[in-house]
């Protein structure tokens, strides 16, 4: 899927344009997401990537307009589907794209489902809330849900309440629950971060078999830059709420410009062999320095306290991203003043 | 062969077992209760004085309790079951008028629940789910109705509402919502930001499907547990506002009775305050006990 077939024209079906969304607090204002761009192409993957805080989520919840407000409000930006700005809809449109047109699944399998009600009641609710369909067809899709995600027994499953699956289960059932009514775009935010990781490959490969199937875009919100090399089509590589790089997952996979995605990249531990056959030890690095406090970003690059590469201009103005490759639907850009 | 069997028996057991349908979060707390049999002794005593309200408010027994039995004052004996507690003043049998202040005490405890219940869930829903100034508006009204004193609130609605048993049921009703609604406002400002209910929101459901849908549910063994505790206070305040000549005219509620017994002990005659207080102490306790194993059933985190 990483391959992208050459001949076939992509469709745009999501635009982020601009996008901020701030959260007002007592000590001010915190832009979590500030001024992203970026678009959702049909039946590929968008990866998300950075650190906790750098506005991956922020900018998840944004699409679907789920920011609680207060504190959070969207005050920037377009977000398009099918040449609708989905911030200018009315409360009543936007709820009949949730769940419907745009989807989501959430980082948390055990407390996402509703502990009272039985896994079929929760997933025929899904379908009723966008489909006018009878009894009988709802607890028929309901069960078909239940095995398209792979869950053994589906007619008896669908009895069950969240607390009598596992992890892993409960993760199928909000897929299936996002899925049942054919969404456009699915956002999956950390779908697999709860999970042990035998768990999370099949998620991973389930999203993507469903993904083929039903020709949806999927954007998946990770910090796990091996999920993204696997899964993804194209990346947007988050830092404090700023769009630092982004491109083809190959380009930014091999030729990362970025400092930040260079440091990302290197605090993956690898396992390769020298030529005599035995293990390397490299040791494992790691970025230098934390996150900066939102509420009091340094004047220019926000990477800059980081960054081992850093300009005096970096300190001054911070750098506009800039396209350095024209390779693919989504251009190669970076956020960053040197060329490395 | 025998332990061949046995095994091919519990393999049948284990897939009947699984056969079983979903186990929900209520049999899981009924099977609790179930184990606990102080609890389901105070269940019983409670279904028992039910039955009993129920038998005098048909006219099956007890009835009519205000028909002469004896000479006044008789004490009580195994003569007959309408001497059981002897008579009272007018020579009525003070058995009948227990069992007919059951009858009132009980439906106080109903009526005024049904009233009080509905009011606190639906401000405590409303503060707890929209927070802001609806948060404000209802905080600042059940402070202010639960910093009046109580028991003169009631005296001053039965005073408007006129005495009688209507206004007790509406005086307790409309004063007893007050805990209700702090609860009920605590568990949805803590379930609201739990993420089945943004994964609900992300599916497209509204404010009134999540407020009573999905987080009501959730709450609603908080419910049940108020609606122990609210039985019994009501059956206690009833009683008081008896007591106090505010309450039942012309019928023989627990409170009344006592309020006679005042000037009936100095004579030796214990029977009537004697009845009037066991038949309350019991369905009180019962109550009180039960709310707490509820509590321990229906919500086992916080034992």
């Amino acid at each position: 899927m990483a391959v992208a077939s050459e001949t076939q024209s992509v469709e745009k079906i999501l635009e982020i344009k601009n996008l901020k969304t701030s959260f007002f607090s007592d000590e001010g204002e915190v832009r979590a997401v500030d001024d992203v761009s970026f678009n959702v192409f049909k039946g590929r993957t968008l990866g998300i990537v950075g650190e906790s805080g750098c506005g991956k989520s922020v900018t998840s919840l944004s699409i679907m307009r789920l920011i609680p407000d207060p504190p959070g409000r969207i005050v920037g930006g377009e977000i398009l589907y099918q040449g609708k700005d989905l911030l200018k809809l009315d409360l009543a449109s936007m709820r009949a794209i949730r769940g419907n047109k745009i989807s989501m699944i959430f980082q948390e399998p055990m407390t996402s489902l509703n502990p009272v009600f039985t896994i079929g009641n929760q997933i025929r609710e899904a379908i009723g809330l966008h489909q006018n369909l009878s009894r009988k067809d709802i607890q028929d899709k309901a069960v078909e849900m239940i095995q398209l995600v792979g869950i053994p027994s589906p007619e008896k499953r669908v009895s069950d309440y969240p607390h009598q699956l596992s992890g892993g289960m409960r993760q199928r059932v909000m897929i299936a629950m996002a899925l049942s009514c054919n969404p456009h775009v699915l956002i999956a935010d950390e779908p697999t971060t709860a999970l042990d990781v035998t768990i999370q490959a099949q998620i991973l490969e389930l999203l993507q078999k469903l993904q083929q199937k039903v020709g949806m875009g999927l954007i998946l919100i990770t910090h796990d830059l091996g999920v993204v090399s696997e899964v993804a089509d194209e990346v947007v590589v988050m830092y404090a709420g700023r769009v630092v790089e982004q491109g083809s997952v190959a380009e930014i996979f091999k030729h990362p410009k970025m400092p930040y995605t260079r440091g990302l990249l290197n605090s993956i531990p690898t396992l390769s062999k020298d030529p005599t056959g035995k293990i390397k030890k490299k040791r494992l690095e790691t970025i230098p320095g934390i996150v900066p406090n939102m509420l009091h970003l340094p004047q220019g690059c926000r990477f800059q306290d980081r960054c081992t590469y850093v300009l005096d201009s970096c300190r001054e103005r911070e750098p506009e991203l800039r396209i350095i490759a024209q390779d693919s639907e989504m251009p190669h850009a970076i956020r960053c003043a040197r060329d490395i | 062969m025998t332990t061949q069997v046995a095994a091919v028996e519990v393999i049948r057991v284990v897939s009947s077992e699984k056969a079983v349908r979903g186990r929900s979060l209520w049999r899981d707390a009924f099977y609790r209760l179930k184990k606990d049999r102080i609890a389901i002794f105070c269940l019983s005593v409670v279904g028992l004085y039910s039955l009993i309200a129920l038998a005098a408010k048909f006219g099956w027994i007890a009835s009519p309790w205000d028909k002469v039995v004896g000479a006044p004052y008789l004490a009580p004996s195994l003569d007959s079951i309408e001497l059981f507690l002897g008579t009272d003043i007018f020579g009525r049998s003070v058995f009948y008028k227990v069992i007919q202040g059951t009858r009132i005490a009980m439906s106080v405890g109903l009526v005024s629940s049904l009233i009080s219940i509905p009011i606190g869930v639906f401000f405590g829903a409303l503060a707890g789910y929209f927070r802001g100034w609806v948060d404000d508006l209802i905080v600042w009204f059940y402070t202010t109705v639960s910093s009046i004193p109580n028991i003169m609130l009631l005296i001053a609605i039965a005073f408007i509402m006129g005495k009688g048993i209507t206004s007790i049921y509406v005086a307790l009703g409309i004063t007893a919502w007050v805990s209700l609604a702090r609860v009920i406002r605590g568990e949805f400002i803590k379930h609201k930001s739990r993420e089945y209910v943004l994964a609900a929101e992300s599916l497209g459901a509204g404010h009134a499907s999540r407020i009573f849908k999905h987080i009501l549910p959730n709450v609603s063994h908080f419910i049940i547990i108020n609606l122990s505790i609210q039985f019994m206070s009501a059956i206690k305040s009833e009683v008081i506002l008896s007591f106090l000549g505010l309450g039942v005219q012309g019928q023989p509620s627990w409170g009344v009775m006592i309020d006679d017994a005042r000037l009936e002990l100095s004579r030796g005659v214990w029977w009537q305050l004697a009845g009037a207080t066991v038949a309350m102490f019991f369905v009180v306790l019962a109550f009180n006990i039960l709310g707490d194993s509820l509590r321990d059933s229906l919500d086992p985190k916080i034992k």
